[in-house]
Protein backbone atom coordinates (compact mmCIF):
# COMPACT_ATOMS: atom_id res chain seq x y z
CA UNK A 1 0.00 0.00 0.00
CA UNK A 2 1.32 3.44 -0.87
CA UNK A 3 1.76 5.86 2.01
CA UNK A 4 -0.73 8.34 0.57
CA UNK A 5 -3.32 5.62 0.32
CA UNK A 6 -2.64 4.53 3.88
CA UNK A 7 -3.06 8.07 5.14
CA UNK A 8 -6.26 8.54 3.20
CA UNK A 9 -7.68 5.37 4.67
CA UNK A 10 -6.39 5.39 8.21
CA UNK A 11 -5.84 8.98 9.24
CA UNK A 12 -9.44 9.52 10.40
CA UNK A 13 -9.26 6.39 12.56
CA UNK A 14 -5.88 7.41 13.92
CA UNK A 15 -7.27 10.83 14.74
CA UNK A 16 -10.17 9.31 16.62
CA UNK A 17 -7.86 7.01 18.49
CA UNK A 18 -5.48 9.83 19.37
CA UNK A 19 -8.32 12.09 20.43
CA UNK A 20 -9.74 9.45 22.73
CA UNK A 21 -6.24 8.94 24.07
CA UNK A 22 -5.42 12.59 24.63
CA UNK A 23 -8.90 14.05 25.11
CA UNK A 24 -7.75 17.00 23.02
CA UNK A 25 -8.35 17.32 19.33
CA UNK A 26 -5.54 19.77 18.75
CA UNK A 27 -3.05 17.61 20.57
CA UNK A 28 -4.29 14.51 18.78
CA UNK A 29 -3.86 16.22 15.46
CA UNK A 30 -0.33 17.27 16.24
CA UNK A 31 0.53 13.85 17.57
CA UNK A 32 -0.90 12.02 14.55
CA UNK A 33 0.82 14.39 12.17
CA UNK A 34 4.14 13.79 13.87
CA UNK A 35 3.70 10.04 13.82
CA UNK A 36 2.65 10.00 10.18
CA UNK A 37 5.65 12.14 9.35
CA UNK A 38 7.88 9.55 10.95
CA UNK A 39 6.01 6.70 9.34
CA UNK A 40 6.45 8.31 5.95
CA UNK A 41 10.20 8.32 6.33
CA UNK A 42 10.34 4.60 7.07
CA UNK A 43 7.31 3.55 5.09
CA UNK A 44 9.21 0.98 3.09
CA UNK A 45 9.83 -0.95 6.28
CA UNK A 46 6.43 -0.37 7.86
CA UNK A 47 4.44 -1.24 4.77
CA UNK A 48 6.18 -4.60 4.64
CA UNK A 49 4.94 -5.54 8.09
CA UNK A 50 2.05 -7.89 8.66
CA UNK A 51 0.03 -5.19 10.38
CA UNK A 52 1.27 -1.74 9.43
CA UNK A 53 -1.64 0.00 11.09
CA UNK A 54 -1.04 -1.72 14.39
CA UNK A 55 2.54 -0.56 14.27
CA UNK A 56 1.58 3.02 13.49
CA UNK A 57 -1.00 2.98 16.26
CA UNK A 58 1.68 1.75 18.62
CA UNK A 59 3.80 4.68 17.51
CA UNK A 60 0.91 6.93 18.51
CA UNK A 61 0.72 5.35 21.96
CA UNK A 62 4.46 5.57 22.40
CA UNK A 63 4.50 9.14 21.27
CA UNK A 64 1.71 9.96 23.67
CA UNK A 65 3.32 8.27 26.65
CA UNK A 66 6.80 9.56 26.11
CA UNK A 67 6.31 12.70 24.20
CA UNK A 68 8.97 15.21 25.06
CA UNK A 69 6.85 18.14 24.12
CA UNK A 70 4.27 17.26 26.68
CA UNK A 71 6.61 18.83 29.17
CA UNK A 72 5.93 22.23 27.79
CA UNK A 73 2.73 21.79 25.92
CA UNK A 74 0.35 19.62 27.82
CA UNK A 75 0.94 20.02 31.49
CA UNK A 76 -0.16 21.22 33.89
CA UNK A 77 -2.86 22.77 31.76
CA UNK A 78 -6.34 21.32 31.79
CA UNK A 79 -6.55 18.70 29.10
CA UNK A 80 -10.11 19.14 28.01
CA UNK A 81 -11.52 22.04 26.11
CA UNK A 82 -14.24 23.65 28.18
CA UNK A 83 -17.62 22.40 27.12
CA UNK A 84 -20.69 24.44 27.74
CA UNK A 85 -23.70 22.42 28.78
CA UNK A 86 -26.30 24.20 26.79
CA UNK A 87 -29.29 21.90 27.03
CA UNK A 88 -28.72 20.50 30.51
CA UNK A 89 -29.47 16.95 29.43
CA UNK A 90 -28.38 14.42 32.02
CA UNK A 91 -26.78 12.17 29.44
CA UNK A 92 -24.66 14.91 28.05
CA UNK A 93 -23.67 16.11 31.47
CA UNK A 94 -22.67 12.59 32.45
CA UNK A 95 -20.76 12.11 29.22
CA UNK A 96 -18.82 15.31 29.64
CA UNK A 97 -18.13 14.49 33.25
CA UNK A 98 -16.78 11.15 32.11
CA UNK A 99 -14.51 12.88 29.59
CA UNK A 100 -13.21 15.14 32.32
CA UNK A 101 -12.53 12.17 34.58
CA UNK A 102 -10.86 10.37 31.69
CA UNK A 103 -8.68 13.38 31.00
CA UNK A 104 -7.75 13.52 34.66
CA UNK A 105 -6.37 10.01 34.73
CA UNK A 106 -2.63 9.49 34.92
CA UNK A 107 -1.21 9.06 31.46
CA UNK A 108 -0.55 5.35 31.67
CA UNK A 109 -3.88 4.55 33.27
CA UNK A 110 -5.66 6.47 30.56
CA UNK A 111 -3.73 4.65 27.86
CA UNK A 112 -4.58 1.30 29.44
CA UNK A 113 -8.28 2.12 29.57
CA UNK A 114 -8.36 3.37 26.00
CA UNK A 115 -6.47 0.37 24.71
CA UNK A 116 -8.80 -1.99 26.55
CA UNK A 117 -12.20 -0.41 26.09
CA UNK A 118 -11.69 1.59 22.91
CA UNK A 119 -9.15 -0.42 20.96
CA UNK A 120 -10.31 -3.72 22.42
CA UNK A 121 -6.84 -5.09 23.08
CA UNK A 122 -6.05 -7.95 25.41
CA UNK A 123 -4.06 -7.51 28.62
CA UNK A 124 -1.09 -9.10 26.90
CA UNK A 125 -1.25 -6.72 23.94
CA UNK A 126 -1.69 -3.72 26.21
CA UNK A 127 1.27 -4.85 28.30
CA UNK A 128 3.34 -5.04 25.13
CA UNK A 129 2.33 -1.56 24.06
CA UNK A 130 2.87 0.00 27.45
CA UNK A 131 6.03 -1.89 28.21
CA UNK A 132 4.83 -3.43 31.45
CA UNK A 133 3.53 -6.72 32.83
CA UNK A 134 -0.02 -7.95 32.43
CA UNK A 135 -0.60 -7.71 36.15
CA UNK A 136 0.37 -4.07 35.96
CA UNK A 137 -2.10 -3.55 33.14
CA UNK A 138 -4.88 -5.06 35.20
CA UNK A 139 -3.89 -2.96 38.16
CA UNK A 140 -3.81 0.20 36.06
CA UNK A 141 -7.23 -0.54 34.60
CA UNK A 142 -8.68 -1.39 37.99
CA UNK A 143 -7.50 1.89 39.45
CA UNK A 144 -8.61 3.79 36.37
CA UNK A 145 -12.12 2.36 36.52
CA UNK A 146 -12.32 3.31 40.16
CA UNK A 147 -11.27 6.86 39.31
CA UNK A 148 -13.78 6.94 36.48
CA UNK A 149 -16.42 5.73 38.93
CA UNK A 150 -17.32 2.86 36.66
CA UNK A 151 -18.95 -0.16 38.20
CA UNK A 152 -18.53 -3.11 35.85
CA UNK A 153 -21.25 -5.05 37.61
CA UNK A 154 -23.78 -2.50 36.44
CA UNK A 155 -23.01 -3.35 32.86
CA UNK A 156 -22.57 -7.05 33.28
CA UNK A 157 -26.20 -8.04 32.66
CA UNK A 158 -26.12 -6.39 29.25
CA UNK A 159 -23.57 -8.93 28.05
CA UNK A 160 -25.33 -12.02 29.33
CA UNK A 161 -27.24 -14.16 26.94
CA UNK A 162 -30.91 -14.58 27.50
CA UNK A 163 -31.72 -18.11 28.60
CA UNK B 1 -21.85 5.35 39.75
CA UNK B 2 -21.37 4.98 35.99
CA UNK B 3 -20.99 2.00 33.75
CA UNK B 4 -19.14 1.17 30.57
CA UNK B 5 -21.87 2.70 28.48
CA UNK B 6 -20.93 6.10 29.87
CA UNK B 7 -17.33 5.43 28.99
CA UNK B 8 -18.27 4.47 25.45
CA UNK B 9 -20.43 7.57 25.22
CA UNK B 10 -17.39 9.58 26.19
CA UNK B 11 -15.31 7.81 23.54
CA UNK B 12 -18.01 8.47 20.95
CA UNK B 13 -18.09 12.16 21.81
CA UNK B 14 -14.32 12.38 21.52
CA UNK B 15 -14.53 10.64 18.17
CA UNK B 16 -17.11 13.16 17.07
CA UNK B 17 -14.77 15.97 18.05
CA UNK B 18 -11.96 14.30 16.14
CA UNK B 19 -14.12 14.03 13.03
CA UNK B 20 -15.23 17.62 13.40
CA UNK B 21 -11.61 18.69 13.54
CA UNK B 22 -10.81 16.62 10.49
CA UNK B 23 -13.56 18.34 8.57
CA UNK B 24 -12.50 21.76 9.75
CA UNK B 25 -8.86 21.40 8.86
CA UNK B 26 -7.12 19.75 5.98
CA UNK B 27 -4.92 16.81 6.92
CA UNK B 28 -1.37 17.87 7.48
CA UNK B 29 1.38 15.31 7.22
CA UNK B 30 4.54 16.94 8.25
CA UNK B 31 7.91 15.47 7.36
CA UNK B 32 9.94 14.44 10.37
CA UNK B 33 12.83 16.75 9.95
CA UNK B 34 14.76 19.03 12.16
CA UNK B 35 12.93 22.02 10.79
CA UNK B 36 9.75 20.51 12.11
CA UNK B 37 11.24 20.13 15.54
CA UNK B 38 12.61 23.57 16.00
CA UNK B 39 9.55 25.58 16.88
CA UNK B 40 8.64 23.52 19.90
CA UNK B 41 12.00 23.83 21.50
CA UNK B 42 12.22 26.39 24.21
CA UNK B 43 15.87 25.67 24.73
CA UNK B 44 18.62 24.36 22.57
CA UNK B 45 18.75 21.22 24.64
CA UNK B 46 15.10 20.71 24.03
CA UNK B 47 15.94 20.65 20.37
CA UNK B 48 18.66 18.15 21.02
CA UNK B 49 16.34 15.95 22.95
CA UNK B 50 13.73 16.00 20.27
CA UNK B 51 16.17 15.09 17.58
CA UNK B 52 17.70 12.43 19.78
CA UNK B 53 14.33 10.84 20.04
CA UNK B 54 14.07 10.72 16.31
CA UNK B 55 17.50 9.36 15.53
CA UNK B 56 16.38 5.81 15.17
CA UNK B 57 13.54 6.79 12.87
CA UNK B 58 15.60 8.33 10.17
CA UNK B 59 16.63 6.29 7.14
CA UNK B 60 20.26 5.48 6.84
CA UNK B 61 21.82 7.72 4.29
CA UNK B 62 25.35 8.12 5.37
CA UNK B 63 28.50 6.14 5.35
CA UNK B 64 30.34 4.49 8.20
CA UNK B 65 32.75 6.50 10.19
CA UNK B 66 35.45 5.04 12.34
CA UNK B 67 37.01 6.63 15.34
CA UNK B 68 39.11 6.14 18.58
CA UNK B 69 39.34 6.52 22.39
CA UNK B 70 38.25 9.66 23.89
CA UNK B 71 41.38 11.63 23.76
CA UNK B 72 42.71 13.23 26.87
CA UNK B 73 39.98 15.14 28.54
CA UNK B 74 40.34 18.79 29.07
CA UNK B 75 38.06 21.32 30.56
CA UNK B 76 39.86 24.12 28.78
CA UNK B 77 37.49 25.79 26.36
CA UNK B 78 38.38 25.10 22.80
CA UNK B 79 39.25 28.09 20.75
CA UNK B 80 38.41 26.29 17.50
CA UNK B 81 35.26 27.22 15.69
CA UNK B 82 32.55 24.82 16.70
CA UNK B 83 31.18 22.52 13.99
CA UNK B 84 28.16 24.02 12.35
CA UNK B 85 27.54 21.32 9.76
CA UNK B 86 26.96 17.61 10.27
CA UNK B 87 30.02 16.69 8.23
CA UNK B 88 32.19 18.93 10.36
CA UNK B 89 30.70 17.39 13.45
CA UNK B 90 31.36 13.87 12.15
CA UNK B 91 34.99 14.72 11.47
CA UNK B 92 35.40 16.29 14.90
CA UNK B 93 33.67 13.37 16.62
CA UNK B 94 36.00 10.99 14.84
CA UNK B 95 38.99 12.93 16.14
CA UNK B 96 37.62 13.00 19.67
CA UNK B 97 36.85 9.29 19.74
CA UNK B 98 40.14 8.16 18.28
CA UNK B 99 40.20 4.36 18.38
CA UNK B 100 37.65 3.92 21.13
CA UNK B 101 34.69 3.30 18.92
CA UNK B 102 33.36 3.09 15.43
CA UNK B 103 30.15 4.77 14.50
CA UNK B 104 27.73 4.86 11.64
CA UNK B 105 25.77 8.02 11.09
CA UNK B 106 22.17 7.40 10.12
CA UNK B 107 20.88 10.87 10.87
CA UNK B 108 22.49 14.20 10.28
CA UNK B 109 20.86 17.56 10.27
CA UNK B 110 21.46 21.22 10.70
CA UNK B 111 19.14 23.18 12.91
CA UNK B 112 18.64 26.88 12.37
CA UNK B 113 19.94 29.08 15.13
CA UNK B 114 18.38 31.98 16.96
CA UNK B 115 15.15 32.27 18.85
CA UNK B 116 12.26 30.39 17.36
CA UNK B 117 8.59 31.10 17.77
CA UNK B 118 6.90 28.82 20.23
CA UNK B 119 4.00 26.71 19.11
CA UNK B 120 2.55 26.70 22.59
CA UNK B 121 0.23 29.49 21.65
CA UNK B 122 -0.83 28.00 18.35
CA UNK B 123 -4.58 27.79 18.04
CA UNK B 124 -5.71 24.32 19.08
CA UNK B 125 -6.57 22.17 16.12
CA UNK B 126 -5.51 24.84 13.69
CA UNK B 127 -3.60 22.40 11.53
CA UNK B 128 -1.00 25.06 10.95
CA UNK B 129 2.35 23.92 9.68
CA UNK B 130 5.20 25.40 11.64
CA UNK B 131 7.84 27.03 9.54
CA UNK B 132 11.15 27.53 11.25
CA UNK B 133 12.92 30.76 10.69
CA UNK B 134 16.58 30.91 9.88
CA UNK B 135 18.38 33.95 11.16
CA UNK B 136 21.80 34.41 9.60
CA UNK B 137 22.85 36.33 12.69
CA UNK B 138 22.78 33.10 14.65
CA UNK B 139 25.04 30.11 13.99
CA UNK B 140 23.39 26.84 13.16
CA UNK B 141 23.46 23.71 15.27
CA UNK B 142 24.81 20.50 13.81
CA UNK B 143 23.33 17.23 15.03
CA UNK B 144 24.15 13.66 14.16
CA UNK B 145 22.97 10.28 15.33
CA UNK B 146 23.26 6.63 14.52
CA UNK B 147 24.86 3.49 15.83
CA UNK B 148 28.10 3.26 17.72
CA UNK B 149 30.18 0.22 18.55
CA UNK B 150 32.77 -0.02 21.26
CA UNK B 151 34.27 -2.92 23.22
CA UNK B 152 31.97 -5.32 21.43
CA UNK B 153 28.79 -3.47 22.31
CA UNK B 154 26.65 -1.73 19.74
CA UNK B 155 24.10 0.89 20.61
CA UNK B 156 22.68 4.15 19.43
CA UNK B 157 24.05 7.63 19.90
CA UNK B 158 23.04 11.23 19.47
CA UNK B 159 25.47 14.13 19.37
CA UNK B 160 24.97 17.86 19.10
CA UNK B 161 26.99 20.99 19.61
CA UNK B 162 25.10 24.16 20.24
CA UNK B 163 26.39 27.68 20.20
CA UNK B 164 23.79 28.87 22.65
CA UNK B 165 22.94 29.02 26.30
CA UNK B 166 20.42 26.53 27.69
CA UNK B 167 19.66 26.11 31.35
CA UNK B 168 21.47 23.14 32.91
CA UNK B 169 18.33 21.98 34.63
CA UNK B 170 16.78 21.41 31.23
CA UNK B 171 19.49 19.04 30.12
CA UNK B 172 18.38 16.07 32.10
CA UNK B 173 14.76 17.10 32.36
CA UNK B 174 14.23 16.77 28.63
CA UNK B 175 16.35 13.68 28.19
CA UNK B 176 14.51 11.16 30.34
CA UNK B 177 17.39 11.02 32.76
CA UNK B 178 16.48 10.00 36.28
CA UNK B 179 19.58 10.66 38.34
CA UNK B 180 20.84 13.91 36.97
CA UNK B 181 24.03 15.29 38.41
CA UNK B 182 25.20 18.79 37.58
CA UNK B 183 28.64 19.92 38.59
CA UNK B 184 30.85 22.90 37.92
CA UNK B 185 34.31 22.20 36.56
CA UNK B 186 37.43 24.22 37.45
CA UNK B 187 37.18 26.33 34.31
CA UNK B 188 33.61 27.26 35.08
CA UNK B 189 32.02 24.81 32.66
CA UNK B 190 28.94 23.05 33.87
CA UNK B 191 28.71 19.31 33.35
CA UNK B 192 25.45 17.42 33.53
CA UNK B 193 25.40 13.64 33.55
CA UNK B 194 22.73 11.09 34.15
CA UNK B 195 21.34 7.72 33.31
CA UNK B 196 17.94 6.59 32.19
CA UNK B 197 16.24 3.22 32.25
CA UNK B 198 13.13 3.30 30.13
CA UNK B 199 12.58 -0.44 30.25
CA UNK B 200 13.99 -3.52 31.96
CA UNK B 201 17.40 -4.19 30.50
CA UNK B 202 17.55 -0.80 28.83
CA UNK B 203 20.00 1.92 29.72
CA UNK B 204 20.86 5.31 28.31
CA UNK B 205 23.59 7.66 29.39
CA UNK B 206 23.72 11.40 28.96
CA UNK B 207 26.59 13.85 29.26
CA UNK B 208 26.21 17.49 28.49
CA UNK B 209 28.82 20.20 28.94
CA UNK B 210 28.08 23.88 28.89
CA UNK B 211 31.24 25.86 28.48
CA UNK B 212 31.70 29.32 29.94
CA UNK B 213 31.11 30.81 26.50
CA UNK B 214 27.75 29.09 26.33
CA UNK B 215 28.72 26.44 23.83
CA UNK B 216 27.07 23.18 24.73
CA UNK B 217 28.22 19.69 23.80
CA UNK B 218 25.61 17.01 24.31
CA UNK B 219 25.92 13.29 23.74
CA UNK B 220 23.56 10.50 24.60
CA UNK B 221 24.07 6.78 24.08
CA UNK B 222 21.84 3.82 24.72
CA UNK B 223 21.75 0.10 24.27
CA UNK B 224 18.42 0.57 22.52
CA UNK B 225 17.55 1.66 19.02
CA UNK B 226 16.41 5.02 20.34
CA UNK B 227 19.33 6.83 22.03
CA UNK B 228 17.00 8.30 24.61
CA UNK B 229 15.46 4.91 25.29
CA UNK B 230 11.97 3.60 24.62
CA UNK B 231 9.49 1.11 25.92
CA UNK B 232 10.24 -2.45 24.91
CA UNK B 233 8.43 -3.71 21.83
CA UNK B 234 7.65 -0.18 20.80
CA UNK B 235 9.30 1.72 17.98
CA UNK B 236 12.85 2.42 19.05
CA UNK B 237 12.64 0.03 21.96
CA UNK B 238 14.68 -2.78 20.50
CA UNK B 239 17.61 -3.63 22.75
CA UNK B 240 20.80 -3.94 20.72
CA UNK B 241 23.24 -4.99 23.42
CA UNK B 242 23.40 -5.79 27.14
CA UNK B 243 24.77 -2.34 27.86
CA UNK B 244 25.40 0.97 26.12
CA UNK B 245 28.53 1.04 23.99
CA UNK B 246 30.19 3.73 26.09
CA UNK B 247 30.33 4.30 29.83
CA UNK B 248 29.32 7.48 31.57
CA UNK B 249 32.97 8.25 32.24
CA UNK B 250 33.73 7.89 28.56
CA UNK B 251 30.93 10.29 27.75
CA UNK B 252 32.35 12.78 30.23
CA UNK B 253 35.72 12.46 28.52
CA UNK B 254 34.11 13.04 25.16
CA UNK B 255 32.21 16.20 26.04
CA UNK B 256 35.17 17.68 27.91
CA UNK B 257 37.67 16.84 25.19
CA UNK B 258 39.78 19.69 23.91
CA UNK B 259 39.59 18.29 20.41
CA UNK B 260 36.19 19.79 19.67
Amino acid sequence: MEFAEYVARQRPALMRFATVLTCQTWLAEDLVSDVLGRAFERWNRISGMAEPNAYVRRMVVNEYLYWRRRLTRTSPRAEVEPMVISDGADERAERDAMIRRLAGLPRKQRAAVVLRYYAGLSDMDIATQLGCRETTVRSQIHRALAALRIDLTVTAPNFQETP
Amino acid sequence: MSDLRNLHDAFAELERRADATAVATAPVTRPRRAVRLIPVATTVVAVAGLVAGAVWLVPRDSGTDAAGPPATSSTAPSTARIPTTPDELIARFRAVLGDTATFEVTMKDTLPGGPQPSTVDMPPGSGLVDTPSTNPAYPTTAVIGGTLTSAGFTGSFFLAIHPSDPEPSEWCHLSFVADCDISTLPDGSQLATGTGHRAPGAASYLACLKRPDGTTVLIQVSNQEDPSGAVLDSPGGEILAPQPPLTLDQLKAIVTSDKW
